[in-house]
């Protein structure tokens, strides 16, 4: 499924004292596109991220998935759209403290009264390493281990797209090295969009296409 | 800044909302804590005033007194509220069952009878040639004489000590005055009448013209003693002495004839059931502000470790905390008792407008209130109470928190790491429920959070099913009401009343049940003649024998405490019950008498009665009372076969739910009249009379449940909103992996069930277990009860229905939360 972002702004405030976090951004993504977002801080990327997977709403302009434009519909639908097309890792985890690591990956299908996959799930946890670390609780699991459970949590309900907001920023160099050596191993053999925001520039070139934000205009650098 | 304390009032500006919550909390506290108080004592007065108007404001009275000793108790220092009261003569109402006294009210002692001088029209009689008449008297009586119109009565009027002969004369008296009906005397079959001052000079001779004197003792503590004392310095016999157990047991006044009545326990259940009720008041007030403290504190810990971080002691930490309390105490206790006694006034307000003020004798509910603000004393004490408890459950409330909050490691507070989760993790099943499964491990990651909310429940639903429970024993009226059976009482004068006829009421399709008495009674005087039967019973000279049989449903109540087999025997008509005579002296010589025992056996006829037990209250017909002597009591089967004889003495039809009474009445009229020497009594004016007072007493229990449902909804809504408000990251992820709103609410309405359903359940089993309390404060013997299924029944739903509702207010915010804003929060 390509995206179509087209045209668009995000203004925080009102009149004079709004502040332009994404200036006419505009860009297509096409199924299977491996991509980074690299930019200073506050320059847009993350709030380019939100709208682009339906978190935040643009101020103007639309973001096409296929036909449809993912702003357009209600709560709703677009929950159910997000849990059934789109994976999120976050650069905090953000796993479920409550949760154990099994019941944290397994959360989105859940959420869509769906059951697991018993097979794919071995298969991912094997994939991730952390098939031993199943009921354990996050607080019990080292950065980088919480980081693959979120990473088997985005993937487990085979989603068409990922986002990763700043996935290594939370972990020491040789964690953040190998998680993103898997989502390129991920993303290869799946062939899933994956879409990276990140500052750090040896990731950003880890993608096929790389693009970049600055103050909120977003241009792309290498054309695939 | 001149002093760290500052900090404190820093802190509660910059946290607005928390210091709010703790505000309100603390307010609600002593607001809860006042009412309750305050209303305890209302609860108190109330029960009072409905005595003192069921059976005079007056402790005690002596009779048969003479001029000089009844000026001796006016001018006795121990005592007030002294009135004098003369009779002047009794008549009986036509074919009523009912008696007329007319007497006359010396200085202030009509006023202790409010129920007795309410003039419908005319004035009050002054002089002794006056008289005023209820009107339900002057309609039995068939009198249609106007007020100054001239009329004649019938009186007598004989001595206690029957020293002389019944005094017997006629009376002409100008009517001033038709007073207001009063029912409240019918259930002991009187009605009162009021003659002026001077009446019983000119009718009586002066051997009959004894006074009584009523009268309150100044010393509550000591009202036996002084009863005593007066009794022995006047020599007053003991039977000249009437105790007002009525308001006595109202009032907790201790007096040596307790012992006798059932409602002794009155009081002593009162002081339990307010005491337990206002325990659980309390707790579920402290316990508010207990949880959101902790919760603010919980909030602010970062800063805490970065004091500790920077250097501050443990103390500081303590006193920092105790401080912020300190000021919003300082502030909140004193509105919360504004607040508080301004609730009371609106408790008192609404439990005595929309019920009938003449219950308690008076003519508006202002005067009712005006009455009740009157007779309520200590308040001061609750008052001080509601402070001191307050604070001391804030301080308590604090202490944990601060506790806390000094012993955190400042790396590990600055850092703003959560608080690591327990949970034991077991073998992963499949979850079919994702939002009920995920609301009740939340419940689980602030088990104390989780336990004090529904511990606050469980406080409002165990005091409702407990007030459920216990209203009813704070109904005075029911005693009096429970002095009849049925809804009339139908005599028959003379051969009594026949089978055939009781059974053409039975057959009535208005009446549901009828109660049958059937008694003779042989006087010694007499020569027990015409005794139609022989007995090996030896009495006294002065002893009656009696023989009463009643229906098979009121004998098994006499005979209840009773083993299986002795209830058989009674029914099978092989063992009776026995009222034994009641002893008595004359001066200091004790008079023998007759006194029977449980397994002796009797020989009346050719049978061979064994005694099952011995009872309290003897059986009488048509308001008279017990003629002293023994009264074997049996069923139906065994007096007819001994007396030949099968009519009865009076019956008492109960009607059916919603049946047409004034058709019942006008045709138990012609009944009466078709069956001469029979006449009924209605009760049914009096018990409405009763149960609208008792419906007062109810909303007062009822406000009292408001006010404990109001603070354990106030303690969902502000767990409900520090959850809401320590887990916005997680909602936003939830949100973000594709949890729309509708399912984040469900996962909070599931956190509210499982709430109210804990607490149902703990509600119930602690209400159960305070309704036995009850029960055997009542009853004085501990056994189980039945489980208040309904009461439980209705407080679990409400509860949980309130868990649902206050969930949902604070929920409307988080719904509308935006994700990303949510994802950045810091936790």
């Amino acid at each position: 499924m390509n995206i179509y972002v087209r045209d668009v702004s995000k203004i925080y405030g009102t009149d004079e004292a709004g502040v332009v976090a994404l200036d006419h951004a505009h860009m297509t993504v096409h199924a299977g596109d491996f991509i980074s977002i690299m930019g200073p801080s506050g320059s847009g990327k993350s709030t380019l991220l939100h709208i682009v997977s339906g978190l935040e709403a643009p101020t103007s302009g639309s973001v096409l998935y296929g036909d449809t434009d993912i702003h357009a519909g209600n709560d709703r639908q677009l929950s159910a759209f997000r849990r059934r097309n789109i994976g999120f890792i976050f650069q905090q985890f953000n796993l479920l403290p409550v949760l154990s690591a099994q019941e944290n990956i397994v959360m989105p299908l859940l959420l869509d009264k769906r059951q697991p996959d018993e097979a794919y799930l071995k298969e991912l946890t094997g994939l991730l390493g952390i098939e031993a670390r199943l009921s354990h609780l996050p607080h019990q699991l080292s950065g980088g281990q919480q980081q693959r459970v979120a990473i088997a949590r985005a993937l487990i309900a085979k989603p068409k797209i990922i986002f990763a907001d700043e996935p290594t920023g939370n972990l020491d160099s040789k964690s953040g090295s190998e998680v993103m050596k898997l989502l390129c191993r991920i993303q290869e053999a799946t062939n899933q969009t994956l879409i990276v925001i990140t500052h750090d520039s040896r990731i950003a070139a880890m993608a096929k296409r790389r693009l970049v934000i600055v103050d909120g205009v977003l241009s792309e650098v290498t054309a695939q | 800044m001149k002093t760290y304390r500052s900090i404190a009032w820093k802190e509660l500006k910059a946290q607005r909302v928390t210091a709010i919550l703790i505000f309100i909390a603390i307010i609600m506290s002593t607001v809860t804590t006042t009412v309750v108080g305050q209303s305890v004592g209302i609860l108190q007065s109330m029960r009072a005033e409905q005595a003192a108007g069921l059976n005079g404001n007056r402790y005690a009275s002596f009779h048969q007194l003479s001029q000089e000793q009844a000026e001796a108790l006016r001018r006795d220092d121990r005592l007030f509220d002294v009135g004098e009261i003369l009779t002047v003569g009794s008549m009986e109402l036509n074919n009523s069952g009912l008696t007329l006294f007319l007497r006359e009210y010396h200085h202030d002692a009509l006023a202790m009878y409010p129920s007795l001088g309410k003039v419908k029209e005319g004035r009050l009689p002054e002089n002794g040639e006056e008289i005023a008449l209820p009107a339900d008297v002057m309609q039995t009586l068939g009198l249609t004489a106007a007020v100054g119109d001239r009329i004649s009565l019938t009186l007598s009027i004989a001595r206690m000590d029957g020293s002389i002969p019944r005094y017997e004369y006629c009376a002409d008296f100008t009517l001033t005055a038709v007073l207001e009906s009063n029912y409240t005397g019918y259930a002991t079959g009187t009605v009162d009448g009021i003659v002026g001052i001077g009446a019983a000079k000119r009718l009586l001779p002066k051997e009959y013209q004894l006074y009584s004197a009523d009268f309150k003792t100044k010393s509550r503590t000591e009202f036996q003693s002084i009863v005593n004392e007066l009794a022995n310095e006047l020599g007053i016999e003991e039977k000249n002495t009437q105790y007002n157990w009525v308001l006595l047991d109202a009032m907790g006044i201790a007096y040596d004839e307790a012992k006798g009545f059932s409602t002794d326990t009155g009081f002593s259940f009162m002081a339990l059931a307010c005491a337990l009720v206002g325990a659980l008041m309390l707790l579920a007030a402290g316990l508010v502000i207990y949880n959101v403290l902790k919760i603010s504190v919980t909030k602010k810990i970062r800063q805490y470790g970065t004091l500790r971080a920077i250097g501050a002691r443990r103390r500081q930490l303590y006193i920092l905390i105790s401080l912020q309390l300190l000021l919003l105490c300082s502030a909140g206790i004193p509105c919360g008792i504004l607040l508080g006694l301004l609730c009371t006034k609106g408790v008192l307000i609404a439990a005595t407008g929309f019920l009938n003020p003449q219950l308690f004798m008076v003519d508006s509910a202002q005067e009712l209130s005006a009455a009740i603000e009157a007779s309520r004393t200590a308040d001061v004490l609750p008052l001080l109470a509601s402070v001191a408890v307050t604070l001391a459950f804030a301080a308590f409330a604090s202490f944990p928190a601060a506790r806390y909050a000094s012993r955190v490691s400042p790396t590990v507070a600055m850092a703003g790491r959560v608080q690591p989760i327990r949970r034991r993790v077991k073998r992963y099943k499949p979850i079919r429920n994702v939002e009920a499964y995920y609301a009740g491990l939340n419940l689980k990651r602030s088990p104390g959070r989780t336990a004090i909310t529904i511990l606050s429940l469980v406080m409002s639903i165990t005091v409702f099913v407990a007030l459920q429970s216990f209203t009813g024993l704070l109904d005075t009226s029911s005693a009096v009401r429970d002095m009849h059976l049925g809804d009339y009482a139908v005599s028959g004068e003379g051969a009594g009343i026949s089978a055939q006829a009781a059974d053409a009421l039975l057959r009535h399709q208005a009446v549901e049940h009828l109660s049958t008495v059937r008694l003779s009674v042989f006087l010694p005087e007499e020569g027990m003649a015409p005794l139609p039967f022989s007995t090996d019973l030896m009495l006294q000279s002065h002893e009656s024998l009696q023989l009463a049989g009643i229906d098979e449903e009121r004998l098994l109540a006499y005979a209840d405490g009773l083993t299986e087999n002795d209830k058989e025997e009674l029914l099978a008509g092989t063992a009776c019950l026995v009222k034994n005579p009641i002893p008595f002296s004359y001066g200091d010589m004790e008079v023998s008498f007759t006194q029977l025992a449980t397994d002796d056996w009797i020989t009346v006829g050719e049978r061979s009665l064994r005694v099952a037990g011995i009872v309290d209250a003897p059986v009488t017909v048509n308001n008279e009372g017990f003629i002293n002597g023994v009264q074997i009591i049996t069923g139906d089967q065994v007096y007819c076969s001994l007396m030949n004889d099968d009519h009865f003495s009076e019956v008492y039809p109960a009607l059916r739910e919603g049946a047409d009474a004034d058709a019942f009445e006008d045709w138990l009229s012609q009944w009466c009249a078709k069956f001469p020497g029979t006449h009924y009594l209605s009760y049914r004016q009096s018990d409405a009379q009763m149960e609208e007072s008792f419906a007062q007493l109810r909303t007062l229990c009822q406000a009292l449940i408001f006010f404990i449902g109001t603070i354990g909804i106030l303690n969902i809504i502000n767990t409900v909103y520090s959850n809401i408000h320590t887990r916005v990251a997680e909602i936003g992820v939830q949100r973000a992996m594709g949890m729309s709103a509708e399912s984040l609410c469900r996962t909070f309405f599931w956190e509210a069930a499982y709430y109210g359903m804990f607490a149902s359940v703990g509600g119930g089993v602690l209400g159960y277990l305070c309704t036995v309390v009850i029960s055997a404060a009542a009853n004085d013997a501990m056994q189980l009860t039945a489980v208040p299924i309904a009461a439980i029944g209705q407080a679990s739903a409400v509860s949980i229905a309130a868990c649902l509702l206050a969930t949902a207010v604070p929920l409307r915010g988080a719904k509308r939360r935006s994700i990303v804003e949510s994802i950045r929060s810091v936790e």
